[in-house]
């Protein structure tokens, strides 16, 4: 099983992101910036869900920041899940594979989403 | 201040007494100095007179002396007598003068003297008789006589006894020795149709030289005779000058004699008058002079030229003051106008929330206003005679040259954002422009620098932005947690659903987009308010949009039961638009169209380029607009009232987003719409794109 690691501060949307995603995925949550980075370097996830409005020292910006800046986390596919449409254009230039509105998007389209970032000898049947 | 008002007060008030004084003491004294000139006039005209009456006796006193002399000399005949007289006389100033030889004649010797007068066989005394006859012992004939006048020529012979003037002077005569004065005499006494009048100078011829040691009541009988010099009173007249306005009165004694000249009135203006005496009388003469009586023109003028130009001399010199003063008290109220204008001025400035500073051209500080020290932080005592470079100077060199470069080398405006910092040490941004005052010839005066503190605008700004952000974050995550649980309740996640519980679900996932939607646009719209949304065009195939959303609203809930009617050109050219905001649009209309309609609605879209524009036109047969609506469409959450009705949750921004983001595209939208019949929207898009309007601020 891929293992994705999903760092988002909302409680709720954790839930939601969990219930879609628990049996496809090996899923991990971090419920703020500097606990996503170091579960990103400890965990080794295949896939990473960012949100970028995140209270705490690191926001997602600089999550990302960071990311791309570790060896080991660089190369790992995000997808950026958030609810500031200023941050879209500043998430792909930092690296982000690809980025939604939360309001915008469907599970289901997350899902389509993942599938298609996960590497292709990780994808469980 | 005082001081010197007053000063000047007394100055002028001293100078005025003393103008108004000196003038009158002047106006006086000329007067005076006219009347002594008159006066003295006046009396050398009387001097003179008098002298040359008493010339006149003195001359005549002077013939009697020399008769006198010849009389000794010579025998005592008539011849000899008319000789004598006519050498004395032939001298044109003697003629004035009758002369007489009066012997004294016993009464016995009478008749033996007038024979011998008859036959001394001159013609004159031919018929030489005494008269008038009367019983006197002694007779005083006049023996030899000789006058120009004829009438005193008659007088040969007459018996100078009848004469009491005469006799009385005689008399005296003989006392002193000396010649004598009679009265005046009248002629008409002697004449009766003579009104001559004249006076007799008589000096006794004694027997003896020494008479005076004889005493007086013995000389009487040492006289022989005496002569008589007599002057007529006209010929003393002829002394007097006659001009207007003068009157000589000669008094003798205390008889007023003759009165030569007249006045007007009855009262003389002036009166001189001399005593003197003409030998032993004393004679006075008066010189009355009334207003007729004039000394040159200029000197009886002047007075009046003096009045004239004084008079001048003080109105000039109150009008002077006058003038100064109302030029001064104008001036004062200028200078006050002024200083109420500057005042004005300076009360303006200083009530003005930007910060005024004026510079001289080195840039020292010379003027502040209380923004000034308001935002800089320092007090007007502080910042007078610095310079800016107090509270600025943070900003790179480079700034500060160009600055320069532009407000002291070009001599033009510099306007530019600048970071200063306060007195406090706080760092702050503010709108700088900075002016060069120029004189006439474009020299440099000074600056004045206008600085707007923006730090409460930044701070609002970033207290905006914040609030963006939060706002976005906090609204929408909700949202997409019941969009998530429902899509997942749907989709069977937890557990199968029955029909009801579907429909209900439906409901909710209604309701939550919705929300979605309307949380998006007010979000959109505070982000276009605040600038932030940046119309980002890139090449767009309109076509593929246009279809693509026309597709989403067909497979959407909300589009079922409608008909789409599709007209999008098929030849649409690319063109560079901000594919997102436009996208919003179309969607926008569209979704108008479907909830404004009634079922098996009729939604048109068409899209095709025309003139260098793309027009697009969404039309619907849905209820329309209200004609008294339609103005209002386009404003900020305005709800046509049967679009009320018909949909409640309507946000009332759709549209003026709409507007919002074709305007700043380059485009214009319009619309069509008859209530109850359908509505058609418009609008046009450029194909080539304007310049980019980066964060357009809405009005």
């Amino acid at each position: 099983m891929a293992k994705l690691l999903i760092i988002e501060d909302d409680l709720l949307l954790n839930e939601a992101y969990r219930r879609k995603f628990e049996e496809k995925y090996d899923v991990r949550i971090a419920t703020d910036g500097e606990m996503g980075v170091k579960e990103a370097d400890t965990f080794e996830p295949d896939l990473i869900l960012l949100d970028i409005y995140m209270p705490g020292r690191l926001n997602g910006l600089d999550v990302l920041k960071e990311l791309k800046k570790n060896q080991k986390t660089t190369n790992i596919p995000i997808l950026v899940i958030t609810n500031l449409p200023d941050a879209m254009e500043r998430v792909l230039q930092m690296g982000a594979t690809k980025c939604f509105m939360k309001t915008d998007v469907g599970l289901s389209n997350i899902d389509e989403e993942l599938k298609k970032m996960c590497p292709k000898d990780k994808l469980s049947s | 201040m005082k001081i010197e008002h007053l000063g000047r007060l007394f100055l002028i008030g001293t100078t005025s007494l003393v103008l108004m004084v000196g003038s009158v003491m002047l106006m006086i004294y000329i007067q005076r100095s006219v009347e002594l000139r008159r006066i003295a006039e006046l009396s050398k005209t009387l001097d003179d007179v008098v002298k040359t009456m008493v010339d006149k006796i003195d001359r005549g006193v002077d013939l009697l002396y020399d008769l006198k002399g010849l009389i000794s000399l010579s025998e005592d005949h008539p011849r000899d007598w008319n000789d004598h007289f006519k050498a004395l006389v032939s001298d044109q100033n003697h003629q004035d003068y009758s002369l007489a030889y009066v012997p004294k004649i016993a009464r016995k010797d009478l008749k033996k003297m007038e024979l011998e007068m008859r036959s001394s066989g001159i013609d004159d005394y031919e018929n030489y008789q005494v008269f008038p006859k009367t019983d006197s012992l002694t007779i005083y004939p006049i023996k030899h006589l000789y006058s120009i006048d004829p009438q005193i020529n008659d007088l040969l012979g007459f018996d100078l006894q009848t004469s009491e003037n005469t006799m009385a002077a005689l008399l005296l005569a003989e006392k002193t020795n000396q010649p004598v004065m009679s009265e005046l005499g009248r002629l008409e006494e002697i004449i009766p149709q003579s009104k001559k009048t004249g006076y007799g100078v008589i000096m006794p011829i004694f027997k003896i030289e020494n008479i005076e040691e004889i005493p007086i009541e013995k000389r009487d009988e040492m006289l022989i005779g005496f002569i008589d010099v007599w002057l007529n009173v006209d010929r003393l007249k002829e002394e007097f000058v006659t001009r207007p306005g003068i009157r000589y009165s000669l008094i003798d004694g205390d008889k007023k004699v003759m009165s030569v000249g007249s006045l007007q009135g009855e009262r003389p203006m002036h009166t001189v008058s001399k005593d003197f005496n003409l030998l032993n009388r004393k004679m006075k003469i008066i010189l009355d002079t009334d207003r007729l009586y004039k000394l040159s023109d200029y000197e009886e003028n002047l007075p009046t030229i003096t009045l004239v130009m004084v008079l001048s001399l003080n109105i000039l010199w109150f009008l002077s003051i006058y003038s100064f003063v109302s030029a001064d008290r104008r001036a004062g109220s200028l200078v006050e106008f002024a200083t109420r204008d500057l005042k004005k001025f300076k009360q303006a400035v200083d009530g003005v929330s930007d910060q005024v500073v004026i510079t001289n051209i080195d840039g020292t500080i010379i003027y502040v206003n209380k923004a000034a020290m308001k935002i800089t932080g320092y007090t007007e005592a502080e910042l007078i005679g610095k310079k800016p470079s107090l509270w600025g100077g943070n900003m790179p060199k480079e700034y500060y040259q160009r600055m320069w470069r532009t407000i002291r080398d070009e001599k033009m405006p510099f306007e530019d954002e600048v970071t200063n910092k306060r007195k406090n040490g706080e760092s702050y941004e503010a709108e700088m422009h900075i002016s060069p005052i120029l004189d006439e010839q474009k020299k440099l005066l000074f600056f004045v620098g206008i600085e707007r503190d923006l730090s409460k605008e930044r701070a609002i700004e970033k207290i905006k932005t914040e609030f963006i952000s939060l706002a976005s974050h906090q609204l929408r995550t909700p949202l997409s947690a019941v969009k998530w649980f429902t899509e997942m309740l749907k989709n069977g996640d937890g557990g199968p659903l029955s029909k009801k519980q579907k429909e209900f679900v439906d409901r909710i996932e209604e309701s939550n987009q919705r929300e979605i939607t309307i949380v998006n646009s007010l979000l959109s719209l505070s982000r276009m308010e605040s600038g932030k949304i940046a119309v980002m065009p890139k090449s767009t195939d309109l076509k593929t949009l246009v279809k693509s959303i026309i597709g989403d609203f067909e497979l959407n809930p909300e589009g079922q039961g409608k008909v789409f009617i599709d007209q999008v050109s098929e030849k649409l050219p690319i063109i560079n638009i901000d594919a997102d905001l436009i996208r919003h649009v179309y969607a926008n209309l569209i979704s108008n169209a479907i909830r404004y309609t009634g079922e098996k609605g009729e939604i048109t879209v068409k899209v095709y380029a025309k003139d260098g524009k793309i027009i697009s036109e969404v039309s619907d047969n849905g209820i329309g607009i209200p004609m008294e609506e339609q103005e209002r469409m386009f404003q900020k959450f305005f709800r046509a009232s049967n679009a009320l009705k018909k949909f409640t949750e309507g946000s009332g921004l759709g549209l003026y987003l709409t507007k919002a983001i074709i305007e700043s595209s380059g485009g214009e939208i319009r619309f069509s719409s008859v209530e109850g019949k359908g509505t058609t929207f418009e609008f046009t898009l450029p194909i080539k794109t304007p310049p980019v309007k980066a964060g357009k601020k809405l009005d």
